[in-house]
């Protein structure tokens, strides 16, 4: 089985080093997507012997993994995994995430950072979560515990039935959408999701959610 | 004729002319349309009474409400239209930059 890691990357260049150097020891293919950086993101991950994308310009993280999803089914990947490139995520998690796909058993595996109590997510960032999986409820019609957790495995059925048009973070609402359109079946997996005061600094704010709101709405009205 | 007559017909005419100029070189449709939007604007101020009477035909009391409502919708259509083409144009300008990724990708030394 072929497994693509695909890695969307907006100058990440000073902790990029620590995600490829344990994504790189999980032997599958790693796919980094970099997102117009100003820093050497590209160059970090030429060093760790991955698949290296560059957007000439920013075009925002929907953008970007949509071009490594894209990629990895040109290259014949029989599973994708999108994983964070800020160091949130823990590749401990990934035989468990990429099982259901895997198996056959789930075309998306979503990862859902309630589901083992291990995660430590700030109290505002639990609240904002729970009002993003009460919108995807209603918008969707999806019930996820977690809807915003970018930490998600597809079978190459389920990568190729997606097609993100959502270019900034609105893609992670519309993403729902399309798995409820194309009739996909998924299933939530338990993932450790490590919040630092650095990830935090630059992560998506309580401010930004109304942002993002708007984004998918305007986007949905443009469709 | 007033002097606010005066000036803003004077800029509607030569705006007109612009836009006729226009029309007769490229043929757009948007040309027209834009003619036809100063003449209609030369003909209002011109003749104030109009727009009252057009206004009191389909119930609205003055001449110069009835001009507001009315282009207030036009601004919002025109600005629908334009949030449209931004649009396609963001997601085009998106495929492109992904086919060019995509084509110049950066490929590692094949696993022993």
């Amino acid at each position: 089985m072929k497994v693509f890691i695909v890695v969307p990357a907006f100058n990440e260049g000073s902790r990029l080093s620590a995600v490829l150097a344990e994504l790189s020891r999980t032997g599958h293919e790693v796919v980094v997507v970099d997102d117009g950086s100003k820093d050497r993101t590209a160059q970090e991950a030429q060093r760790f012997g991955c698949y290296v994308l560059r957007h000439p310009f920013n075009r925002g993280q929907g953008a970007a993994l949509q071009t490594g999803i894209a990629f990895a089914l040109r290259e014949g990947a029989d599973a994708i995994v999108t994983f964070d490139a800020d160091g949130q995520h823990q590749t401990s998690d990934l035989p468990a995430l990429l099982e259901p796909v895997l198996s056959g058993r789930a075309d998306v595996a979503l990862g859902n950072r309630f589901l083992n109590g291990q995660s430590n997510v700030p109290p505002v960032r639990k609240v904002v979560l729970q009002l993003g999986r009460l919108f995807t409820w209603l918008t969707a019609g999806v019930r996820v515990g977690d809807c915003h957790n970018g930490y998600r495995a597809f079978s190459r059925k389920g990568a190729s039935a997606i097609s993100m048009k959502q270019d900034r973070m609105a893609h992670a609402s519309e993403i729902y959408d399309q798995i409820k359109d194309a009739g996909l079946v998924y299933e939530e997996v338990p993932v450790t999701i490590r919040y630092s005061a650095e990830t935090l600094a630059k992560g998506q704010k309580l401010s930004n959610s109304i942002s993002v709101l708007f984004q998918y709405l305007y986007g949905k009205i443009a469709q | 004729m007033n002097t606010f007559q005066i000036v803003f017909i004077t800029f509607c005419s030569v705006q007109a002319a612009l836009a006729l100029r226009r029309l007769l070189r490229t043929r757009q449709r948007a040309a027209m349309a834009f003619l036809g939007a100063w003449l209609a604007a030369i003909a209002l101020i011109a003749n104030p009474d109009v727009s009252t009477r057009i206004a009191n035909s389909v119930g609205i009391g003055r001449g110069v409400d009835f001009v507001t409502y009315f282009l207030l919708i036009v601004f919002l259509w025109g600005h629908y239209q334009h949030y449209l083409r931004y649009k396609r144009v963001e997601n085009e300008v998106t495929q492109l930059v992904r086919e060019l990724a995509i084509a110049q990708a950066w490929r590692p030394e094949p696993k022993a």
